[in-house]
Parts: C-alpha cells; sequence; structure tokens
C-alpha cells in the first residue's frame, strides 16, 4: 500500500480518540485540496472509491469495505490531474484525466472474477465523456467520443466494455441518426430515453429532443427559451413534464411541473416559506416527491417523504445528532450509501451507511490532519433589521486564546451569494488565533427567497450595512469584546470599508481584499466594461448608473475612514479591477490616512494556488495584531509539531517581498517576516536575515549581526548558511581567508543535503589542497555528478550543478596550483564526462565586437576597441575547425575561453581566473563567449581573450581596447 | 499609363501624409497650445513588443515600436482636439488585433489632458509568426495615470486639466483635480 494511503487511513482512524486542541491551526491545513473526495460505491459493494490527494499528486484509490485496506489504482504524475471517474461495472472504472492540459480517458479494470486481480490502466486514444451504463445491459455503456474533425464529442457509441478496453470504437457500435444540432447527451435509465440537447445558432434557444436507443426517430423535440425561464431541471416526469426548481411564480425557489411542449409551469409539487429549495428528488412518471433540501439557518436539512429514506433520517440524527450530512453515493443493489458528515466545526467526514443494519461507519475523514485540532462551532443568531425583516448569522467565538476581537466578515457579492452553517477554513484559521467572528446573511444574499434577494439591489452602503450593523450590535452587547475590526473579499471589502467610515469610533481596523470601492468604475473599468449586457449585469447589482453612486462609494467619501486599512488586490482581477484597489490607496495616502497595501501580481479576483491564502491570511493577521497592540504568537502557544509550518508560512511572506515574481519587492517587509520566522524557529530565515544585515537590504547593513545569523543558522541546520559561510571563508570576503574553516562548512552544507554545488566546491578543495590535504581522486569523484545521480546521492544535482561545474573545470585547467598529474585526471574526466572525440582542434574568429540587437538577432561591431560603458558587452563568436569533422560531423571537443583583464590601477585586484568557461560542442555548435562590462573594475584598459585546447595550448587570443566613455 | 502612374503618386503621397508618426513627450515643459489642441496621455501595457498603432480622427497619428515596447509605459503627445479612434493595432508585419468597431472610442479635450486608458495587450506563444492568443483590451487605470503625471509631468499638470477620455464616463479625475481631497 502506498504510504500516503496508509496515513490517511492512519489519521482518520486514529486521532479521532485524541483530546482536542486549541492552537493556531496552519494556515496550510486549513487552506488545502481534501485528501480524499468524490466517493462512490463499486457495483458489487465491495469497495468505497475516491479520489485521493497527497503533496499535490492525485490518485484514484480503493478502499475495500471489509479489510479496510486503501489501496492506489492509478497514480498520476505531479503535472496531471484526475477529475472524475465512474464504474462501469465491479472491475473496471472510466477516469477523466488531465495530460498536458487535454482531457484524456483513461480505463482502470482488473481481469473479471480475480478479486485478488492486479489493476491495471490504459490510456484511451479517443477523447469524450461517458453518459451512462446501462442498467438493462450491464456489459455495455453509452459513451460520447470527439471525432477527429471536430472539437464537440459528438458520436455516440453503446459499447461493450471489454470493446472499450481494448479501444475497440467499431462503426458498429455507433447510434446513428442523431441530429447534428443536438450534439450533447444524456440518458434518462428511469425512462429509459436517449436525450439530445443542444443550443440553435440564431436564437440560443436550447434544443431538447428524445428517443430510444433503438431508434433514431424523434419521439420529441422541443425548442426551449431560456432567456425568459428561470428555473433548475431535477428529471422528467413524464416525456412533456420536466420537474424543475423555479421561483418565477413563487417568493422561494420551489419545485414545479414544467411542460415542455406550453412551455410553461404547472403544479407546485413542494415549496417552503422561508427558504429556496437547493435540491429535489423526484419519482418519474408519477411525480412523486422523493426528498427536497433546503439551507434552514444556513443548515442543509433534507426533508424526506419516502419512508424508508425517512426512517433512515431519523437514525442518523440521532447517530450524529449536531452535524449534517448528505448522501454522496449510492448503491440501490447491495443498500449501502455514503453519507458525508460535515458541520461548521468538521471539515467532513465520509461514513459507509448500511441500510440494512442502520448503521453508519468511518470510513475516511477529508482532512484527517485537522482533526486534532479543537475546531469552533458557530452559534446560529437571529436579528431583526430595523424595517422588521429577520436576518440569520453566524457567530464563531474564539475559546482559548481569546483576544477579545471582534471580526466582522460581510460576504461577497452582495447580491446572489450567501453564508452557509459549514466549515470556513478562513474563519477557523482567525479563531484558532483568539479572534471571533461574525458572518451575516444580510438581505440580497441567496436562500430566502426572491423578496429577500432583491431587498438587497441598489442597497450597497445602505440596508445591506444597516442589516450587519444591527447584528453587530447585538453581539457586542452580549459578549465582552475590546476590540472590533471588519474583514472581507469582494463585496466583503466595500462593505468592511463603509462599515469602518459609518461607525469610526466602532472599527479599529479594516481589511479589504479584491474590493470594490468605487461603483461608478464597474460600468467603464475597460471598453468591454461598457457593452450593454455588462452594465445591466452592474446595474442588477449596484442600481442604475447614477451620481447617488457617488455618496456610497468610499473613494470618494475617504476622509471619514479612521481606521487604519489593509487593502489586497489582485493585479489580473477582471471583476473588480485592480484599479479599485489603487484608487482607494491613493486617495487615503493622500489624505496621511494610515493604510497599506499588498498587489498580487498573477492573480485575479481571489487566489488560484493555497499558498496564496496562506499567504494573505498570514499577513492579515500580523496587521490585525499590530493595530490592535495584541501580542504576536509565541512559539509557546504553537504545537511543537506544527511549529515548522507556521513558520514556513511568515518565512513564505518574507519571500515573496524578497522577489518581483509574485508581489513588489519589499526588502523591509521582507525582513521583518523573517525576523518573525526566526522567532518562531525557522533557521532558513536567519540565514536570510543574515542576507539582508551582509547586502544592507531591508536593515541596515552590520556584518558582524550577519556573521552571527549565518553561525546560529548554520548550527540549527540550514544548509544555505553553512554553505554561504563556506563561501565567506574560502573567498576570504568580509572575514579571513580561512580554506579550513571553508572546508568545514562545506562539508556540513553537504551533510545538510545543500545541492551538489556544495560537490563542486569541494572537490576543487581537493584538488588545490585548500583546507584539505590534495587528493585527486576525491576531487574526481566528487566532480562526478551523472554518478551522483545514479548513486541518488542526497545532495540534489541540478542544471545549476552542472553550469557551476563547468566554470569550476575551466579554472582548474588554468589553475596554476595543480599537478599536472591532477590536470591530466581532470582533463582525463572531461573527455569521459562529455563524450569527447578529440582534443586536436584549431580556432578562429568569426564575428566579434560590442554585442548589440538587430532584427535578425545579435550582431557584432567588428571594433576592437570598446566604450568603456557597464551596459556594454564584448561577445566574440569562434570559429573552430574539430580534426576529422570532415568525417565525423559529430565528433565533439572541448576548449577553455578565457578573459585576461589588465587595469591600469593594480589595487583592483581581479581574480585571474573569474572569467574562465568551458566550452563543448561539435564543430556546427554556436561557439561564443563573452564579456560584460559591468562586471570588471573602472581602471581595465583592455581585455584579452584567451582560447586553449584542454591541454592548455593556446589556439587563439585576440585583445580588446577598453575607451573610456 | 501616365495617368496611372500620376494616380499612384498621390495615393503613396497621401498615404504617407495622412498618417503621422508620433513620439511620447520627455520633457516636463507645457507646450504653448492652440486653442483646438490638447494632450493625449495613454498607457501602454504589453508583454510582447507591439509594430505600430493607428489612430485616427481629426487627425491620424501612428505609434511607433520604439513607444510599444514590451513592459509599462505611457504616451503624451500633444494633438488636435476632437473625437478619435483606434485603427488598427498591429503586433508584428504579419498578425493585426481585430478590433471590435465602437469600443475603441476616445475623444482629446481642449487645452487639457485628456488620459484615454492603458492599451492592455497579452499575448500568447509565439509560433511560427502566429501568436496563439491574444487578448486586447482599453483599462481604465486612472489612478495610475494620474500618479504618472505628478511624478514625471507635474509642471504639466499644474497647468492643465487632466480628464478621463476613454470609454465610459468617470469622475475620478475630475474629483481629485477639483480639491474635494484635502492634502
Amino acid at each position: 500500500m502506498n504510504k500516503f494511503l496508509l496515513l490517511i487511513v492512519f489519521c482518520s482512524l486514529l486521532i479521532t480518540n485524541q483530546s482536542l486542541l486549541a492552537v493556531p491551526i496552519p494556515a496550510e491545513k486549513l487552506f488545502n485540496e481534501p485528501a480524499v473526495k468524490l466517493p462512490d460505491l463499486s457495483p458489487d459493494g465491495q469497495y468505497a472509491s475516491f479520489l485521493a490527494n497527497h503533496s499535490g499528486t492525485s490518485y484514484l484509490s480503493l478502499l475495500d469495505l471489509e479489510t479496510k485496506e486503501l489501496e492506489g489504482i492509478l497514480i498520476l504524475d505531479n503535472d496531471q490531474t484526475l477529475t472524475d471517474y465512474n464504474w462501469l461495472d465491479a472491475n473496471t472504472l472510466l477516469v477523466s484525466v488531465i495530460i498536458n492540459g487535454q482531457n484524456r480517458l483513461v480505463v482502470t479494470y482488473r481481469e473479471a472474477n480475480s478479486n485478488n486481480g492486479k489493476w491495471q490502466n490504459v490510456l484511451l486514444d479517443q477523447r469524450g465523456y461517458l453518459v451512462s451504463r446501462l442498467p438493462d445491459d450491464n456489459s455495455k455503456i453509452l459513451i460520447a467520443v470527439q471525432t477527429y474533425n471536430s472539437n464537440t464529442y459528438s458520436e455516440l457509441y453503446k459499447l461493450p466494455i471489454q470493446g472499450l478496453i481494448q479501444g475497440d470504437f467499431d462503426a458498429k457500435h455507433l447510434i446513428s441518426g442523431l441530429p447534428p444540432e443536438q450534439r450533447y447527451f444524456a440518458y434518462d435509465s428511469q425512462i429509459d430515453r436517449l436525450i439530445l440537447m443542444g443550443v440553435d445558432t440564431d436564437s440560443e434557444n436550447l434544443l431538447i429532443a428524445i428517443r430510444t436507443l433503438e431508434k433514431p426517430q424523434l419521439l420529441r423535440s422541443f425548442n426551449i427559451d431560456v432567456e425568459n425561464i428561470d428555473f433548475l431541471p431535477v428529471g422528467f416526469l413524464s416525456e412533456t413534464t420536466l420537474a424543475v426548481l423555479s421561483n418565477k411564480d413563487s417568493n422561494t425557489q420551489s419545485l414545479f411541473e414544467f411542460d415542455l411542449i406550453t412551455q410553461s409551469f404547472g403544479k407546485q409539487l413542494y415549496s417552503h416559506n422561508k427558504y429556496d429549495l437547493v435540491r429535489a428528488d423526484v419519482s418519474p412518471f408519477s411525480g412523486e416527491v422523493n426528498s427536497v433540501s433546503f439551507n434552514d439557518h444556513g443548515r442543509l436539512r433534507t426533508e424526506y417523504f419516502n419512508q424508508q429514506d425517512a426512517n433512515n433520517s431519523v437514525i442518523l440524527r440521532q447517530q450524529f445528532p449536531d452535524n449534517q450530512y448528505i448522501t454522496a453515493a449510492k448503491n440501490d443493489v447491495t443498500g449501502q450509501s455514503i453519507l458525508f458528515i460535515f458541520d461548521s466545526d468538521k471539515p467532513g467526514s465520509y461514513y459507509l451507511f448500511d441500510h440494512k443494519a442502520q448503521k453508519a461507519e468511518l470510513l475516511l475523514a477529508t482532512f484527517p490532519a485537522l482533526e486534532q485540532y479543537d475546531t469552533v462551532k458557530n452559534q446560529l443568531l437571529n436579528v431583526t433589521s430595523e424595517d422588521g425583516t429577520e436576518i440569520e448569522a453566524f457567530l464563531t467565538l474564539a475559546k482559548k486564546p481569546n483576544l477579545k476581537t471582534l471580526l466582522v466578515m460581510p460576504h461577497g457579492g452582495p447580491v446572489g451569494v450567501r453564508e452557509v452553517d459549514a466549515f470556513s477554513p478562513e474563519v477557523q484559521y482567525f479563531v484558532s488565533r483568539g479572534f471571533s467572528v461574525l458572518r451575516v446573511n444580510f438581505r440580497g444574499s441567496s436562500g430566502y427567497g426572491k423578496e429577500f434577494l432583491e431587498a438587497g439591489v441598489g442597497e450597497l452602503g445602505k440596508l445591506i450595512e444597516t442589516d450587519i450593523t444591527v447584528a453587530v450590535d447585538k453581539v457586542l452587547k452580549e459578549n465582552d469584546f475590546e476590540h472590533t475590526c471588519a474583514m472581507g473579499s469582494s463585496y466583503g471589502g466595500y462593505s468592511s470599508v463603509i462599515l469602518a467610515m459609518n461607525q469610526p469610533d466602532r472599527y479599529e481596523c479594516v481589511v479589504g481584499a479584491f474590493g470594490v470601492y468605487d461603483l461608478p468604475l464597474l460600468f467603464n473599468s475597460s471598453n468591454w466594461a461598457v457593452l450593454e449586457e455588462e452594465q445591466i449585469r452592474w446595474e442588477n447589482v449596484v442600481g442604475e448608473q447614477s451620481d447617488e453612486l457617488l455618496d456610497v462609494s468610499p473613494v470618494y467619501m475617504a476622509e471619514k475612514l479612521k481606521a487604519p486599512t489593509l487593502l489586497i488586490g489582485g493585479v489580473q482581477d477582471k471583476i473588480a479591477s485592480v484599479e479599485q484597489t489603487r484608487r482607494m490607496e491613493y486617495v487615503l495616502r493622500r489624505l496621511n490616512k494610515p493604510v497599506q497595501s499588498l498587489y498580487y501580481k498573477n492573480e485575479g479576483h481571489g487566489h488560484s494556488k493555497w499558498n496564496g491564502d496562506w499567504h494573505q491570511s498570514t499577513l492579515t493577521y500580523q496587521f490585525l495584531i499590530e493595530q490592535l497592540g495584541l501580542s504576536p504568537l509565541q512559539k509557546e502557544q504553537i504545537l511543537s509539531t506544527d511549529l515548522s509550518k507556521i513558520s514556513e508560512e511568515y518565512y513564505w511572506v518574507g519571500l515573496n517581498y524578497d522577489s518581483t515574481k509574485n508581489v513588489n519587492i519589499n526588502r523591509k517587509l521582507a525582513h521583518k517576516f523573517y525576523l518573525i520566522a526566526a522567532s518562531l524557529g525557522h533557521v532558513e530565515a536567519l540565514y536570510q536575515l543574515g542576507r539582508d544585515l551582509e547586502n544592507g537590504e531591508g536593515a541596515p547593513a552590520d556584518f558582524q549581526k550577519a556573521l552571527a545569523y549565518y553561525q546560529q543558522a548554520s548550527e540549527e541546520g540550514s544548509a544555505y548558511a553553512s554553505y554561504h559561510l563556506g563561501t565567506l571563508y574560502s573567498d576570504g570576503k568580509l572575514v579571513p581567508k580561512d580554506p579550513l574553516k571553508a572546508f568545514e562548512y562545506y562539508n556540513l552544507a553537504k551533510s545538510l543535503k545543500f545541492n551538489a554545488t556544495v560537490n563542486v566546491k569541494l572537490a576543487k578543495a581537493y584538488c588545490l589542497g585548500e583546507g584539505v590535504t590534495q587528493n585527486t581522486n576525491s576531487c574526481i569523484e566528487l566532480l562526478d555528478l551523472n554518478q551522483q545521480v545514479n548513486d541518488k546521492s542526497p545532495n540534489l544535482v541540478n542544471n545549476f550543478s552542472y553550469a557551476f561545474r563547468e566554470l569550476e573545470l575551466a579554472k582548474l585547467l588554468l589553475s596554476e596550483q595543480i599537478s599536472l598529474e591532477t590536470r591530466t585526471q581532470i582533463k582525463l574526466a572531461i573527455q569521459r564526462w562529455y563524450e569527447l572525440d578529440t582534443l586536436a582542434v584549431e580556432v578562429d574568429m568569426d564575428e566579434y565586437g560590442k554585442i548589440g540587437q538587430s532584427a535578425t538577432g545579435i550582431s557584432y561591431d567588428s571594433s576592437s576597441n570598446i566604450e568603456f560603458s557597464e551596459n556594454n558587452i564584448i561577445g566574440v563568436l569562434l570559429d573552430v575547425d574539430i580534426d576529422g569533422s570532415y568525417k565525423n560531423r559529430t565528433a565533439k571537443t572541448g576548449l577553455v575561453a578565457h578573459w585576461k583583464i589588465n587595469t591600469s590601477n593594480e589595487a583592483d585586484e581581479i581574480d585571474d581566473k573569474k572569467f574562465s568557461y568551458l566550452l563543448i560542442g561539435t564543430k556546427y555548435k554556436y561557439w561564443y563567449t563573452r564579456l560584460g562590462l559591468s562586471e570588471i573594475p573602472e581602471s581595465a584598459i583592455s581585455a584579452e581573450l584567451q582560447v586553449f585546447d584542454l591541454d592548455r595550448n593556446l589556439k587563439f587570443s585576440h585583445t580588446f581596447n577598453l575607451i573610456p566613455e | 499609363m501616365k495617368y496611372n502612374v500620376f494616380c499612384l503618386a498621390v495615393v503613396v503621397l497621401f498615404l504617407t501624409s495622412c498618417v503621422n508618426k508620433v513620439s511620447s513627450i520627455k520633457q516636463d515643459i507645457d507646450l504653448k497650445l492652440e486653442a483646438d489642441m490638447g494632450y493625449l496621455l495613454m498607457g501602454v501595457d504589453s508583454n510582447v513588443s507591439m509594430k505600430d498603432v493607428d489612430i485616427v480622427g481629426q487627425s491620424n497619428i501612428r505609434l511607433s515600436s520604439e513607444d510599444l515596447r514590451p513592459g509599462t509605459q505611457y504616451i503624451l503627445i500633444d494633438l488636435q482636439a476632437g473625437d478619435y479612434q483606434f485603427e488598427s493595432i498591429k503586433l508584428n508585419s504579419i498578425f493585426e488585433v481585430e478590433l471590435v468597431e465602437g469600443y475603441w472610442n476616445f475623444n482629446v479635450r481642449p487645452s487639457g489632458i485628456s488620459y484615454i486608458g492603458h492599451l492592455d495587450v497579452k499575448a500568447d506563444t509565439f509560433f511560427l509568426h502566429q501568436f496563439t492568443r491574444t487578448n486586447v483590451e482599453l483599462t481604465n487605470r486612472s489612478s495610475e495615470a494620474l500618479q504618472f503625471m505628478e511624478t514625471e509631468f507635474p509642471n504639466i499638470l499644474s497647468k492643465r486639466t487632466m480628464y478621463y477620455e476613454g470609454p465610459g464616463k468617470d469622475p475620478f479625475l475630475r474629483f481629485m483635480q477639483e480639491e474635494n481631497i484635502n492634502e
């Protein structure tokens, strides 16, 4: 069994017995993929199947329901993704995967009648999707396939499962007579009909046709104007009647009959007087409603009208009195179901429910890493707004530590979005760190009927914030809070700023992420925003365009904002353009208001990667405690096994500020976050602190302190710090040159698994006898990177290691410090490693001079007198004639190019071998060498290019005179 | 035949005279503009270099590759006031971005500085001289443009009013310059 699968089972089954821990939860454990998802049951009831995830790798896994063994039957590479799967029979699954960005199908199967047989995988040439299994003919499936000349899945096969494994898409299995305009397929086994769907290209109406599998004649054909009908189909009641969820003729979304012929709503099958239905299950033909589901105060509630299901529901409520559940998979033949049990304090676990035994049994947890924490359940609040409307809210109170701080978190939208009483990683992140969180389903939230929803339109900065404030008033009155802040994303960012503007004495800080602060800008953020449909879309949320929008836009009333504000924006945001955040920041800065900002360069309206959430939550937490003067997270508060993760999160924020990749560089902030990470025991943060102080970045330069940081980091296990110390002592940079110490630090870095570059450093020491007794064999061994790859050396061999070795080999070949014998050994090793055919070579110059850009690529100005400017680069294109290349075009050789710098100032010492390069190739290689003038001292007066063969015979030289600017 | 040659010469003369190649103002010195002239300010944010951009209207101008390099930059030019539209955006001598009529119009106000938006060009993999996918839009980044003028052309900005004259109506620049914001 795979190690990760053991881990999941172990965590799922063991941790539930531990006492729960009220400690800060690492962001990485909260904001992440579930360990398992998409459960299903095998047709014979032997297995529960899941898509499993471990360290970014997708697995299709089977849990044997008898032995409880978990087995990975399809394991993908890290750059491949498993998206869906279906059981075809007890021995075969059809799996959808993404490989190289393409949707592909894999058949995972084992030989029939071999319960212990090995599962095998076949990647199909055809691309498509499973339309349906066929209950009346278990050996066949319906599968839609992409044709070679089309991007649509327009061919439909009724295929034997065995044929699918063999890729036998023979024309005899093709279902004929399919109308060309309806090429999306479904099959309703209950009415035994093939359903063909498409869109009319002229009218954009939905086209639906119904036929049997056998006969091409269409039994029914419908043309539905979807623009004017708002509904969600639930199933066919008959060939001409659908069961649909709609609120066209009711306030709440209810279950209706819909006549496809007249395109009109008929009988109302079920309606809740307060809540919208979110799903329903009906029996075909009889029209009997089996169940309906809705969110009752945010809690998923299902009403069953079938006696058996109703009885099961009573049993489950007894077994899980405090939790919510949904049926995630069902096997009617075996009477098994997989239930997903979850709640606001539980991210959820899958249970097997045996309908016969009336018992539920734990299978797997979706987030086993969270099971040890004392996550907090929401309190459900009802408040009455000023106009008498009942508003629902969710309060999650901090346990320990309790910072007595309320975070008011308005949701996004604001129209058509809602909060539910389910597990929220964001809420639990802050609650585990001592904050309490209040979320409100204000006017405009979905789930409470049409009137409630539409009441929020155009009420931005008005009724919506009144609703929130009523809930906040109640919570503050009934609880003992010392601080209140508002934070939210999208509309939540807007609302947070408005709340703080309206009640400056209440809100002490604000966080707005990916927010909207200038409502008129929604209508002109780009030339596409002025399209009529875009304008209507925004008017349906904020109301009609008028100057009144200025009165509720934070940008135009910024003087009212007193609270320190953190603004976070996504540069690629196409919903709330980053200009929204930039404007808010600009105005606040102009008014000298306390504002901090962060712009994610590669993100849009939120994060596309989990580490973005880790980054944002860490940054936000730090902002909150600093603004409120609360004590920062202490090492002692954190579970010892979580220290590395939480300190890594601070380090991650620091690293991001240290490069231009994700956010703008801010060395000072990088330094600040490294300090926090180091205080929590992060050794690489200590190394970064040393770098900051050595280079004077983010903090004033202080080499003694830098050295102390490096030494501490090295002692505590930092490979980077050990390597860097080795280099400092080797080069005599800022410390006296000490080859012995250098050798020791390099050795330490090697033992700490620094990459193979350190082996090259050690090799050089052995060859030169620096800090260690000269030993050519050790030198050659350490330089043999390919062998280290074969030996699976703990020191990672990467491209940089190879490039670095080439530089060092060139220097060693030219070194006067090594003996002829050692040089010969190195030369022979080079010949072996690079598979050189000959060393006999003649060299001349093809092109030379200052390098420039031309329409065809790189150009050379053919001058030997080069103006000394730091932007200038001298380049030489060599003409290399390899002995015997007229017979063997692939004959390889090697050269060493060396740039000798002559200066007018003797004080400007240059490492004589600094600009030496090993060049390898055939006659037809693009043999070039370059010298950037920014790298050499201003006192340089000439640069001589010397080219040697590997026996150190000078084969070519040319001098460039450097002319002062 | 002579007549045809004459016609060709007239056409060539017309074509070369109707499009003025322009380049951005470099110095912060306010020009003495005629009453019917104004400044045009646009941003260019592109991940590829472009060959040229043609703008037609009161006068016809061509932005050349010098001002259309990859990265973010601004183009500030003096121009006859009136209505304009983007006529063509050429990424190279082969690939021209197709512009939908009606969504690439702007106005240049007399005497003022008309910020018309940022020409935002994101082009994907270049393969055999073809761009596999391009996303081109005119985005409103008024606050960035205002900060650019405050930093790079404070003298011109102090003597002129800056307006948003790109697609749609946006009160932001007007509001920021009417001293509604106390510094």
